[in-house]
């Protein structure tokens, strides 16, 4: 599976570590938080708020220029409106990939 | 030259608002995670320019833009890829980036903006919007925000918790006070003409004693705001 990458925030922050401190921070903040809400709807069977929920992580994966990843997302978010899980797994491994980038590159 | 920024993605946000602090033309004057809170800035603030998220929780992009009477120019934001087609439908969307946003795909979008303010001369700068245009204030209605043009309120009516706003044609019950109204009405052209009514002068039939005939309701004057009313009037 491919890699989270920093890529688009360094091109995009071009050396201003203010600004990629304060979208780390963030992201830190956000994605584990969002990814419980995601795991209760799912618990709870509400699979159109876990849809929701994946829309927004679906962002943040997208700004990790992970590309699969993001269509492996759409299919999750698409699946749950269907009331299905489909790539179910295959999401919770993008997920738990980036929850543990993070901490390694936030200084 | 101003815009604001609505998302409810707070890092999308930050990086709109990033992307516009490097363009020495613009200002960011708001960024909001809701549509609710935009229009009660809109409400009250002339912008040039949104930058609108299409999918927010229980209201789209989409929602938001029919709501709005006068829209300002709109660049949409969105990670579906299948959205743009809509956009096309509205004359106020005049781009559309995809998340994430690329830098020359945001410098091209915002100087297409900057382009088509000029060209109309239309920017906000030095402008005071509660002085110059049209009076609108927007009033909520099970979860609907309603647009109503001061110019077509006949009259408003307070009755307990609520208030009666009528029109020629339509009324709409508001959970608000009179005085809470008023701070939104134009002060040369509506005037609380008893504790319960505000009427819209311009919508006056006729005077008879102590009432007014607006259509076909009859509206009491207070005798203590009689003679004010009475200098509002054009009288021959």
């Amino acid at each position: 599976m491919e890699k989270p990458s920093l890529t688009y925030l360094k091109e995009l922050s071009n050396g201003n570590s203010t600004f990629e401190m304060k979208i780390f921070k963030i992201l830190i903040e956000e994605l584990p938080e969002e990814y419980n809400a995601y795991q209760n709807a799912i618990r709870t069977k509400n699979f159109y708020w876990a849809a929701d929920i994946v829309h927004k992580i679906k962002q943040k994966v997208a700004f990790f220029q992970m590309h699969a990843s993001v269509s492996i997302s759409e299919e999750h978010e698409s699946s749950l409106r269907s009331g299905k899980l489909k790539y179910q797994s295959d999401f919770q491994e993008i997920v738990t990939k980036i929850l543990k980038f993070l901490p390694e590159h936030y200084d | 030259m101003n815009c604001i920024i609505i998302d409810d993605e707070r890092v999308s946000r930050e990086i709109l608002a990033f992307l516009c602090s490097r363009e020495t033309n613009w200002e960011v004057t708001g960024t909001f995670s809701n549509a609710m809170e935009a229009f009660i800035f809109l409400n009250k603030e002339k912008v040039d320019l949104i930058f609108l998220d299409i999918h927010m929780p229980g209201f789209t992009g989409f929602d938001f833009v029919q709501t709005l009477k006068n829209p300002p120019h709109i660049i949409l934001t969105s990670s579906d890829r299948n959205s743009a087609i809509e956009a096309f439908e509205y004359e106020s969307i005049i781009d559309y980036l995809s998340k994430p946003i690329d830098q020359v795909r945001f410098k091209k979008a915002i100087k297409k903006a900057e382009k088509l303010i000029n060209s109309t001369g239309n920017s906000s700068e030095g402008e005071n919007p509660t002085k110059t245009g049209e009076h609108q204030f927007y009033i909520n209605i099970d979860k609907r925000l309603i647009n109503i043009n001061t110019s077509e309120v006949n009259f408003i009516e307070a009755k307990g918790d609520y208030v009666l706003i009528k029109l020629d044609k339509e009324e709409y019950r508001v959970h608000t006070t009179l005085s809470k109204i008023i701070e939104k009405l134009p002060v040369d052209i509506f005037f609380k003409v008893h504790r319960s009514y505000v009427i819209n002068l311009k919508k006056i039939i006729d005077i008879q004693d102590n009432t007014i005939l607006i259509q076909k309701s009859v509206i009491p004057i207070s005798r203590s705001k009689r003679a004010e009313l009475m200098g509002k009037l054009n009288l021959i």
